[in-house]
């Protein structure tokens, strides 16, 4: 069976220390799959990896029946394949709704233009008030994104993540830092857009990945030591020694 | 409603082109003409050089190399029309040269430094303007060295009866050219690539993860930017009817950076801003002071330390308050008030001092200060001015602290509306 994302034996060093030690992950189209482990076991630098931020060190990465390894980001962003980030990673001197636009502007096809006047175009215009209707920010469209809330450019992030359309999104712990509501709002839009497409997401909370997760990977100092049903993670020995302690019992 | 406050804004534009054609009737003396020209290409220069710095987020210390050399290609062309090479080229399209040489130096010198950002990007922009100064001095052929080449633009073909003779009929050439670029570089920052300098000035790697090639972004700014300086290089030839070394050179880069920067890189306006309200203070102040040059500095260090964003900026960031609570406003009205006094307070009593101490280099005791006569015989003038600074300073940081609180606080209460 091909996976529509899949790692064949990937491996990254930062000088000669192995951060990730050959991981193998499949992920199937439409699935929401969850990545977690402790602190510092590589899930962001798989995500780096997996998005074209670093060059691996060795190993295959394939996305839709292509290698995209060592890619340059927009080239792997073109392919379908769109990301939010750790640490809020917006254009904060951008209005709220600039900032959706431009998370528009490739898919649709306006490339380096130097001739379309963007305010004027009614196409693009609409489908950014779409996504901030989505992404309940509507309100504040007009406002530098930099002033926004905590949680509001955590949302506006995930906005800009899927703006343009792509297939397949990686979501970097969309709910850290939030409270309990806060939480339930970022997973309800989670749901909400993982409809039609495939969701990767590193999450530390574990309510949020039982509730939400098709498949969890559990990754441990670089290594996937397990990738199953939530169910079966669940009751996993190795993942209750090395992560979960006794979650759930 | 909105289509009111666009027609508004249409009205305001056609009453201010307007005025600008009306201007040489306003201002007849031939000063003031010049100064209006000066302004003109100052600010399709400054503009240009802030599609780089304030929308792409690239400080270059090297803009004048295409505004220097589109310059110089200009003043030959110039010649070339007075020694029959191409008599009949109408000089009303030199800036279109102007522009091409500046877009193919940019193509190829963008591609070169583009590859970097930061502060090796300034590295490389700084060591090609040292490297084509020096090229201008060395190729005496072409750039006749220290002298510079002077040319006449009284020449060619008189079309539509213009012989650029009256200083009135370059006036308008420019002023055709200034709006019709700067409308162009307006026009360009509402397009795909003009959003996107401004995400790859916010965030590079973010605009990466929309789709974009953040180099090639960088790239064509520094390209078209440079373009619009050779456009504005080929005004100042034409308005000078000569060209020099120091056109090319860092003096020159640093004076649109000024520009750019003391007018508020964060805005489109505000390179306008600083083009024409430098140009007067460079003009004025070297007419009334020796010390302008010390004054110039000192705003500029003002301007950098306590509003980094600008004229322009002090202006907008009153924006977010206007639009969600006006009210607000009037709280802010009597501080302001009051840092008003305490600056011009200072202002007087430091400038006279340094003009006071200036004075004693010469032997003339008498000076004018302010439109007063005073003595720097007199020890009780010393003293007041001196008592006059320290009062000024100490206003100044009290009414400082005092308009940041009452800031912060109307900045706080704004906030608070945006949590839901
Ligand atoms: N650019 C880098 N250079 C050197 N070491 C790095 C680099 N990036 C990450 N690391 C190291 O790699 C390890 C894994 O970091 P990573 O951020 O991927 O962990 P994580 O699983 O995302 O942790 P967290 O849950 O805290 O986000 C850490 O020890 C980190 O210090
Ligand atoms: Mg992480």
């Amino acid at each position: 069976m091909s996976y529509h994302l899949e790692l064949k034996n990937v491996k990254k060093n930062f000088g000669s220390t192995n951060i990730i030690r050959g991981v193998n992950l499949k992920i199937k189209k439409g699935e929401i799959h969850s990545l977690i482990g402790p602190n510092g076991a590589g899930k962001s630098t798989l995500y780096n990896l997996i998005s074209g931020v670093y060059n691996i060190s060795s190993g295959n990465i394939i996305f839709n029946n292509k290698n995209i390894e060592n890619l340059p980001s927009y080239e792997i962003y073109r392919l379908g394949l769109s990301r939010s980030f750790q640490i809020t990673n917006i254009f904060p001197k951008l209005s709220v709704f600039e900032n959706i636009r431009c998370g528009l502007l490739w898919n649709l096809d306006y490339k380096y233009s130097i001739t379309a006047i963007l305010d004027s175009d009614k196409k693009i215009n609409d489908k950014t008030n779409e996504i901030l209707n989505k992404i309940s920010l509507a309100g504040f469209s007009k406002e530098a994104a930099g002033l926004l809330s905590y949680a509001d450019q955590r949302a506006l992030e995930i906005g800009i993540t899927i703006a343009g359309g792509a297939e397949t999104i990686l979501l970097d712990e969309p709910t850290a830092g939030m409270s309990k509501s806060e939480t339930e709002r970022a997973t309800r839009l989670i749901r909400n857009i993982s409809e039609d497409r495939t969701i990767l997401i590193v999450e530390h909370d574990m309510g949020v990945v039982f509730d939400l997760s098709d498949t969890i990977s559990v990754l441990v100092y670089g290594e996937i030591i397990c990738s199953d049903k939530p169910i079966n993670v669940k009751n996993n020995k190795r993942v209750k020694e090395a992560y979960l302690g006794n979650f759930g019992n | 409603m909105y289509s009111l406050k666009k027609n508004y804004k249409l009205i305001l534009y056609f009453f201010l082109i307007f005025t600008l054609l009306f201007l040489p009737f306003l201002f007849t003396s031939s000063f003031a003409l010049t100064l209006f020209c000066k302004m003109g290409v100052l600010i399709i220069f400054s503009v240009a050089y802030n599609m780089l710095l304030g929308q792409t987020g690239l400080l270059s210390f090297g803009h004048a190399i295409y505004f220097g050399l589109a310059g110089y290609a200009s003043i030959h062309f110039l010649s070339g029309i007075n020694n029959n090479y191409f008599p009949s080229l109408p000089i009303f399209i030199l800036p279109f040269i102007g522009a091409f040489i500046g877009l193919a130096l940019g193509f190829v010198i963008g591609y070169l430094s583009t590859k970097r950002v930061g502060t090796a990007f300034a590295m490389i922009s700084l060591g090609f303007c040292e490297l084509v100064t020096a090229l201008t001095l060395i190729f005496v052929v072409f750039f006749n060295g220290e002298d510079g080449i002077q040319a006449d633009r009284v020449t060619g073909n008189n079309y539509f009866g213009l012989t650029y003779g009256p200083q009135n009929e370059v006036y308008y050439l420019i002023l055709f050219w200034c709006i019709f670029s700067v409308l162009i570089m307006y026009l360009l920052t509402r397009t795909p690539f003009g959003r996107m300098c401004n995400a790859v000035r916010d965030n590079q790697q973010r605009a990466e993860f929309v789709g974009y090639d953040v180099r090639k972004i960088r790239w064509m700014a520094f390209s078209l930017s440079a373009m619009f300086a050779g456009a504005a290089g080929s005004l100042h030839a034409i308005n000078y009817e000569h060209i020099g070394f120091e056109s090319v050179s860092l003096a020159q880069s640093g004076m649109v950076l000024f520009m750019a920067y003391i007018g508020g890189v964060g805005n489109f306006l505000g390179p306008i801003l600083g083009a024409i309200s430098l140009t007067y203070l460079d003009t004025m102040l070297s007419d009334m002071t020796e010390a302008w040059v010390l004054y110039f500095g000192i705003i500029f260090v003002i301007v950098i330390a306590y509003a980094p964003q600008g004229l322009a900026g002090l202006i907008l960031m009153h924006d977010p308050i206007i639009r969600n609570k006006p009210s607000l406003l009037k709280k802010l009205a009597i501080p302001y008030v009051f840092f008003g006094i305490s600056i011009l307070l200072l202002v007087v009593g430091f400038t006279s001092l340094i003009e006071l101490i200036h004075s004693l280099k010469s032997n003339h005791s008498v000076l004018k200060v302010y439109w007063i006569e005073i003595s720097n015989q007199n020890f009780l003038i010393w003293i007041m001015f001196i008592l006059l600074t320290i009062l000024g300073i100490l206003a100044c940081k009290r009414s400082y602290t005092q308009t940041k609180t009452v800031w912060d606080e109307v900045i706080e209460d704004i906030k608070l509306g945006f949590i839901k």
